[in-house]
C-alpha cells in the first residue's frame, strides 16, 4: 500500500474558506467542462443545422442556426429553378428543408448501406471482444516461450502505414476468394493489434493476488479467464467494444478495396465517398452533410447507451481485508 | 443397397448434365466488367446507355462498377492481374497505364478515329500508339460577370481578346472587394498561360520538353511574368484570398468579374448560384491561342478474355451515337466529336432559359476544343508538378523571380529523368 | 492441495506435475493466442514482408504481378535515393520527416495530458450529468476522419464559421487563410524579432539532406498546425475513454483510505492515481506515437501534402509515391523506413516509462 503523507486534519472551528472553495470548485469546474464540451460539440451542431438547409443557403450563410417557419420548404420554385440563397436564409435564421436527406436517401442505396455497416460493425465487435481479450490475457499472464516476441510482433503490425499493405492484402484476399463479400471485410478485421494491446495492459493492471487465490482453489487457466478475470474487466471490455464498433463503422480504405465490385455490399463511408463523387469542389453540401449526420448519429447513441457501464466500477470484494 | 447405388449414380449424372448444359449456356453470354469513376447522377446516365447496349447486343451482359476512389482501386486491381475489361483512363494516367502494359492498343478497333478532336487523339497516344477514344472532355474558358461589366461600362470579352485586353479590363474592374480576374497559382491553370505563350509539353519524339529550348523557356518566362504582373497590379487575386474554396465559388459569389474555369462550372453555377448573369468566351491569346483540356477515355484491358466484345462496348459508347448521347446528357463535359458540338449547345437551351447565362455562350467551350492541349506529365513526375506549383506560389508572393522558377523546375526535371 | 504437500513428493510425481503445469500453461497460451496470431499473420505480417520485398524492386505498382517481368530487382537503390543521395527524392523525404516529427512532438504530449485531465475531471463524484459530458467529449472521435476533415475544411475557409466568429469578437481581425498558409510557426515567431530567411545569414543556407538549415527549424506551418489541432481534437475523446476505463479499475477504497488519512486531491492524484495509471499512460503514449507518426487521413482529405509540401507527412508520401507517382518500390522503402523509426521510438519510450505497474 503506498504511504500517504500525513497532514493535519482540518480544524472544525476554522473559517469556512475551505468549504467555500470546496463549493466553488464544482461550479467552476462544471463551467470549464461545459466550455470544453461546447468546443467538442459545436461543429456538429452546425453540421446538423446546415444539413437542413437548401444548398445555396449553405454556401451563402453557414452560420445561420435558428430554424424558423415555414418548415420543410422546397428548394426550387414553381418552375423547378433553384431558389437563390436569400429566399431561405436571413441573418441567423433559416427555413429548414428535408431536401438534403431526401436526396441522399434516393440517390444511393442508403438503407442498404446502413444495414451493411451495422451488420459488419456488430460482427466485428463481437469477434474482436472475444479474440482480443483472449490474446491480451495470454500475453499478460501466461508464461510460455515466445511471449515477448509475439507481443512485439503484434505491436509491430501497427507500425507500418496501411497504404503500402493495400495491394498485397488485396491479392491475398483474392487468392482466398474473399473479395466482394462480407467475409473479406470481417475476417481480416476480426482481430486487431490495438485491441490486443489494450486488453493486455488492463489484464496486467489486475493484481496477481486474485488469480493466485483462484489458482489455490484449483482453477485452471481457462476457468480463471472466463469465470474470474473476464467479469472484472468490464470497463476495458466496454472500451474495446466501443472502439471496435466505431473503427469498423468508419473503416474506409480496407472496405473500399475489398468491396469494389459489388455496390450492394457497400458500407456508409464508401457510400458517402460515392456521393461526394469526383466532384471535388462542386460538392453538394446539403447531401453530404445529411449523409454525414446519418452516418454519425447511430454511433453517438450507442456510445451514450454503453458508456454508463464505466460507472459500475470493479468490485474488489475478493480483496476485502487486504 | 443396389437400388440406392443406382439412385446415387443417376443423381450424379443428372447433376453433371445440368452443370454441363449450364456451362454451355453460359458460353453464349459474355459478361464484361466496366469500371467508371462517376458521381451518382452520371452513373445513372451510364447505366441507361448500358441498358441500350445490352438490348442491342443480347449476348453480352455488362456489369458496371462505380468506384468512389477510382485511381487507387483500379491500381489494386491492375496489380493483382484481375481487372475490368473496359475502364476509364484519365489523361494523366494514360502514360503510366500504357507503360505498365495494362492497356490494349487500339490498332484498327476504334470506329471513325478521324471524327474525334485531334487534340484528344494525341492525348491518348503514348509512344506512337493510340490506345483509346476519348469519351468526353472539358476545356478551360473565360467566364465573365455581365453585371459587373455593365456597371463599369466595359464591353464584354470576345474570342479575339489578347493578354493585354485581359489585363486592361481586369485592372479597371478590380476594386477592394471584387477582383478583376481570379486565377490561382495552380499549375492546372497556369499551364494554359504557358500554352498561350507558345509553349509545348512534348516534342515530335515524345520527349518531355517543358521549359527547355529557346521557345519553351521564353514561353515559360512570359507566362510566369504575366501571372505575377496580374497579381502585383492588383488586377488578379486568388480564390482563397477572397474567402472562396475555389475560383468558381468566388465567381458565383460575384467576388470577381472574370475567371478561368472549365465546363464543370456550368452545372455548379446553375445549381448553386442561379441568379448570376454570366457569359463565356474563349480564353485570350498570348502569342498563340490555346487552352487546357481535361479528358477521359474508355480503354480496353490488355489481359482480356473478351477483347472483341470489349471494343464493341467502347465503340458503342464513343462513336457518333455515343457522342450524341453525351451531348444530350448535360453533365458539363462535352462530346469528344465535333459533330455533336451543336447538339451539346442545344441541350442546354431549356435549362438555361430564364437564367443569367444563355445557352449560346457554351459555344465558346465547343470552339475551344480546336486549340486545346492536355497538360500531362510523364509517369513518376509528381515531384515536378509539386515543385512547379510551389515555385509559382513563391513567384506570385514575390519571393522568386521567373528565372529562378524556371531554373528550379528544370533542375527537378533533370533529377527525375 | 497445498503446494507444500506436493513439493515433498518431488522425486517422482513432482517434476511431472511441474512440467505438466508449464505445459498446460503454454498450451493455454497458444490456444488463446492462436486465432489472433493466425489472422494477423495472414493479413498483416505477410503483406508487411511483401512490402519489404517490393522495397528492393523498381515496381511501379501497376504492372500485374503475375507477369514474368513485372519489375526488376534494384537492391538498396530505393533506400539510397531516399536517405543518402542528394537530390529531389531525398529533399522530399526529409521534408516529410521534419513535418512528421514536428507533428508528433506537438500532438502526443498535448493529447495525453488533456485526455488524462478530462478523464479525471469527468470521473469526479461531484459532477452531474457525467454521461452527457462523456458523450460530448467523445463526439469528435466518433465520425470517420474523412467526414470530420471535410467539415473542418468547411469551418476554416476564409469566410467560414471560425473566421466569422473571431471577427465578431475582434473587429479588426484580418482573416487568416488557415488551411493554405505555408509559413512555419517558428519562422513567424522569429519574424517578430526581425529574424527572417533573408536576415539570418548564409550559414542557414547549408543543406543537410537536401534541406536547408533554415528550413529545418521552420516549425509546423500554419496549415499543419491546424491539422494538428484537428487531430488532437478528434483523438482526445478516444484517449479519455481509455483513461476512464483505467480510472474505474482503481478501487474506490484506495481513495477513501487516502482521504481519511488527510490527503489533498492533488496529492492523491500525484501519488496514487498517476502511478496506478502507468501501464495505461504507456499505452496511450505508445498509441499516440504510432498514430501521429502515421497521420494520413486528414492530409489526404484537406491538403494533399500542400501548401508547399508543408503538410507532407511520411505516410502521405508513401501514398503519393505508390499511387500517384507510380513508384511503388520507393513507396515501400519509405514505409519500411517509417516502420523502423516508429519501432525505435517505441522501444525508447518503453525504457523510459517501464511496462508493469506493481500494485
Amino acid at each position: 500500500m503506498t504511504t500517504v503523507p500525513m497532514t493535519a486534519p482540518a480544524q472544525p472551528n476554522a473559517p469556512s474558506l475551505g468549504s467555500i472553495v470546496r463549493r466553488i470548485i464544482p461550479i467552476f469546474g462544471t463551467g470549464v467542462l461545459i466550455f470544453f464540451a461546447l468546443i467538442q460539440i459545436l461543429p456538429f451542431f452546425f453540421t446538423i443545422a446546415n444539413s437542413f438547409k437548401c444548398l445555396p443557403a449553405i454556401n451563402a450563410s453557414p452560420s445561420a442556426f435558428i430554424a424558423v417557419p415555414p418548415f420543410n420548404v422546397a428548394c426550387v420554385n414553381a418552375e423547378g429553378r433553384t431558389l437563390p440563397a436569400d429566399a431561405t436564409v436571413s441573418g441567423a435564421t433559416f427555413n429548414p428543408t428535408l431536401d438534403g436527406y431526401r436526396e441522399v436517401i434516393e440517390t444511393g442505396s442508403l438503407p442498404r448501406w446502413l444495414f451493411n455497416t451495422v451488420f459488419i460493425a456488430v460482427t466485428i465487435t463481437i469477434l474482436r471482444v472475444m479474440f482480443d481479450s483472449a490474446a491480451g490475457y495470454a500475453l499478460a499472464r501466461l508464461k510460455f516461450p515466445g511471449n515477448r516476441a509475439v507481443f512485439f510482433l503484434i505491436l509491430g503490425t501497427l507500425m507500418i502505414p496501411g497504404i503500402v499493405l493495400l495491394i498485397p492484402r488485396f491479392i491475398i484476399l483474392r487468392q482466398l476468394g474473399m473479395l466482394n463479400q462480407y467475409t473479406g471485410v470481417i475476417i481480416p478485421a476480426m482481430v486487431d493489434a490495438f485491441g490486443i494491446f489494450l486488453m493486455k495492459q488492463f489484464f496486467e493492471s489486475i493484481p496477481d493476488e486474485i488469480e493466485e487465490a483462484a489458482k489455490v482453489d484449483g482453477a485452471n487457466r481457462f476457468v480463471m479467464f472466463f469465470r474470474v478475470v473476464l467479469p472484472m474487466a468490464t470497463p476495458a471490455l466496454t472500451a474495446l467494444a466501443i472502439f471496435s464498433f466505431q473503427g469498423a463503422w468508419n473503416s474506409f480504405l480496407d472496405a473500399l478495396v475489398v468491396l469494389q465490385g459489388n455496390q450492394e455490399l457497400w458500407t456508409l463511408p464508401l457510400g458517402l465517398a460515392f456521393l461526394r463523387g469526383q466532384s471535388g469542389e462542386t460538392l453538394r453540401w446539403h447531401q453530404f452533410l445529411a449523409g454525414s449526420v446519418i452516418a454519425t448519429l447511430p454511433i453517438a447513441f450507442i456510445f451514450f447507451g454503453f458508456q454508463r457501464y464505466f460507472v459500475e466500477g470493479v468490485n474488489y470484494s475478493g480483496l476485502a481485508g487486504t | 443397397m443396389q437400388k440406392s447405388r443406382f439412385f446415387l449414380i443417376g443423381l450424379a449424372m443428372l447433376v453433371l448434365s445440368l452443370a454441363f448444359t449450364s456451362l454451355v449456356a453460359a458460353q453464349d453470354t459474355v459478361t464484361l466488367t466496366l469500371a467508371i469513376a462517376a458521381s451518382p447522377a452520371e452513373a445513372d446516365a451510364v447505366q441507361l446507355q448500358i441498358d441500350a447496349f445490352q438490348e442491342a447486343n443480347p449476348g453480352i451482359t455488362v456489369n458496371v462498377q462505380a468506384l468512389p476512389e477510382y485511381d487507387t482501386q483500379m491500381q489494386t486491381s491492375f496489380a493483382s492481374g484481375d481487372y475490368p475489361n473496359v475502364f476509364y483512363v484519365g489523361q494523366s494516367k494514360l502514360a503510366e497505364y500504357a507503360d505498365a502494359g495494362v492497356l490494349a492498343p487500339a490498332d484498327e478497333n476504334i470506329s471513325d478515329v478521324e471524327g474525334i478532336y485531334p487534340a484528344l487523339v494525341t492525348t491518348f497516344t503514348f509512344d506512337g500508339t493510340l490506345y483509346c477514344p476519348a469519351k468526353d472532355f472539358s476545356v478551360l474558358a473565360l467566364e465573365y460577370n455581365k453585371d459587373l461589366f455593365d456597371a463599369a461600362g466595359l464591353e464584354y470579352p470576345t474570342a479575339d481578346w489578347t493578354w493585354d485586353d485581359l489585363s486592361a479590363a481586369a485592372a479597371e474592374l478590380a476594386t477592394d472587394d471584387v477582383a478583376g480576374f481570379v486565377i490561382n497559382p495552380d499549375i492546372d491553370r497556369w499551364f494554359a498561360l504557358y500554352v498561350q505563350a507558345g509553349g509545348t509539353f512534348y516534342d515530335a519524339d515524345g520527349n518531355f520538353v517543358f521549359g527547355q529550348g529557346d521557345v519553351n523557356s521564353q514561353a515559360a518566362l512570359d507566362a510566369i511574368n504575366f501571372i505575377v504582373d496580374l497579381y502585383t497590379s492588383g488586377a488578379a487575386r486568388s480564390s482563397s484570398d477572397l474567402g472562396a474554396g475555389w475560383a468558381g465559388e468566388a465567381f458565383g459569389r460575384a467576388q470577381t468579374a472574370m475567371t478561368m474555369e472549365g465546363n464543370w462550372i456550368i452545372g455548379y453555377m446553375l445549381e448553386q448560384f442561379p441568379d448570376i448573369n454570366w457569359g463565356v468566351t474563349q480564353l485570350p491569346a498570348g502569342s498563340a491561342e490555346g487552352t487546357l483540356t481535361f479528358t477521359v477515355c474508355l480503354a480496353v484491358a490488355a489481359d482480356n478474355t473478351h477483347p472483341d466484345e470489349s471494343w464493341q462496348l467502347v465503340n458503342f459508347l464513343t462513336d457518333e451515337t455515343g457522342a450524341a448521347a453525351v451531348a444530350a446528357q448535360g453533365f458539363g463535359p462535352m462530346p469528344a466529336r465535333p459533330s455533336a458540338g451543336a447538339a451539346y449547345v442545344e441541350s442546354w437551351a431549356a435549362r438555361t432559359e430564364g437564367t443569367g447565362v444563355g445557352n449560346m455562350d457554351f459555344q465558346a467551350f465547343v470552339d475551344a476544343g480546336e486549340v486545346a492541349v492536355a497538360p500531362i506529365t510523364p509517369p513518376g513526375f509528381q515531384e515536378f508538378r509539386a515543385a512547379l506549383g510551389n515555385a509559382l506560389l513563391e513567384a506570385v508572393n514575390g519571393n522568386m523571380t521567373a528565372e529562378e522558377v524556371l531554373a528550379e523546375t528544370i533542375a527537378v526535371i533533370e533529377d527525375l529523368s | 492441495m497445498a503446494q507444500t504437500a506436493t513439493g515433498q513428493r518431488t522425486a517422482t510425481t513432482g517434476t511431472q506435475t511441474l512440467s505438466g503445469k508449464k505445459f498446460q500453461e503454454a498450451l493455454a497460451g497458444y490456444t488463446f493466442l492462436a486465432p489472433a496470431v493466425i489472422i494477423l499473420v495472414i493479413f498483416l505480417i505477410i503483406p508487411m514482408f511483401a512490402a519489404l520485398y517490393f522495397s528492393f524492386t523498381d515496381w511501379n505498382g501497376i504492372t500485374p504481378l503475375n507477369r514474368q517481368d513485372a519489375f526488376g530487382f534494384v537492391g538498396l537503390e530505393n533506400y539510397q535515393r531516399l536517405l543518402l543521395e542528394t537530390g529531389r527524392r531525398q529533399e522530399v523525404f526529409f521534408t516529410a520527416l521534419k513535418n512528421t516529427v514536428f507533428f508528433v512532438i506537438g500532438v502526443v504530449p498535448v493529447q495525453t495530458f488533456l485526455a488524462l485531465a478530462l478523464a479525471v475531471i469527468v470521473n469526479q463524484t461531484w459532477l452531474r450529468g457525467k454521461g452527457l459530458f462523456r458523450t460530448a467529449f467523445y463526439f469528435p472521435s466518433i465520425t470517420s476522419s474523412v467526414v470530420i476533415s471535410l467539415i473542418f475544411m468547411w469551418l476554416f475557409t476564409r469566410n467560414g464559421l471560425v473566421n466569422v466568429a473571431i471577427s465578431a469578437i475582434f473587429p479588426n481581425y484580418d482573416p487568416v487563410t488557415w488551411l493554405e498558409d505555408p509559413n512555419g510557426l517558428i519562422h513567424n515567431f522569429l519574424g517578430v524579432f526581425g529574424i527572417t530567411g533573408n536576415t539570418v545569414g548564409d550559414w542557414a543556407k547549408t543543406e543537410i539532406a537536401s534541406v536547408s538549415l533554415w528550413d529545418w527549424i521552420s516549425g509546423p506551418s500554419v496549415t499543419m498546425f491546424m491539422i494538428m489541432i484537428l487531430n488532437t481534437w478528434t483523438t482526445i475523446g478516444t484517449l479519455m475513454v481509455i483513461f476512464l476505463a483505467a480510472l474505474q479499475n482503481i478501487p474506490g477504497q484506495i481513495y477513501e483510505a487516502a482521504t481519511v488519512d488527510g490527503a489533498t486531491p492533488w496529492t492523491i492524484f500525484r501519488k496514487i492515481t498517476v502511478p496506478l495509471l502507468r501501464p495505461t499512460t504507456f499505452f496511450v503514449v505508445t498509441l499516440g506515437l504510432i498514430g501521429t507518426f502515421q497521420v494520413f487521413d486528414q492530409i489526404f482529405v484537406i491538403s494533399s501534402g500542400g501548401p508547399a509540401n508543408t503538410t507532407l507527412t511520411i505516410a502521405y508520401l508513401v501514398y503519393r509515391s505508390g499511387f500517384t507517382d507510380s513508384r511503388m518500390g520507393l513507396a515501400a522503402a519509405t514505409a519500411i523506413v517509417l516502420f523502423v523509426i516508429i519501432f525505435a521510438f517505441t522501444l525508447i519510450q518503453r525504457r523510459f516509462t517501464g511496462e508493469r505497474a506493481n500494485a
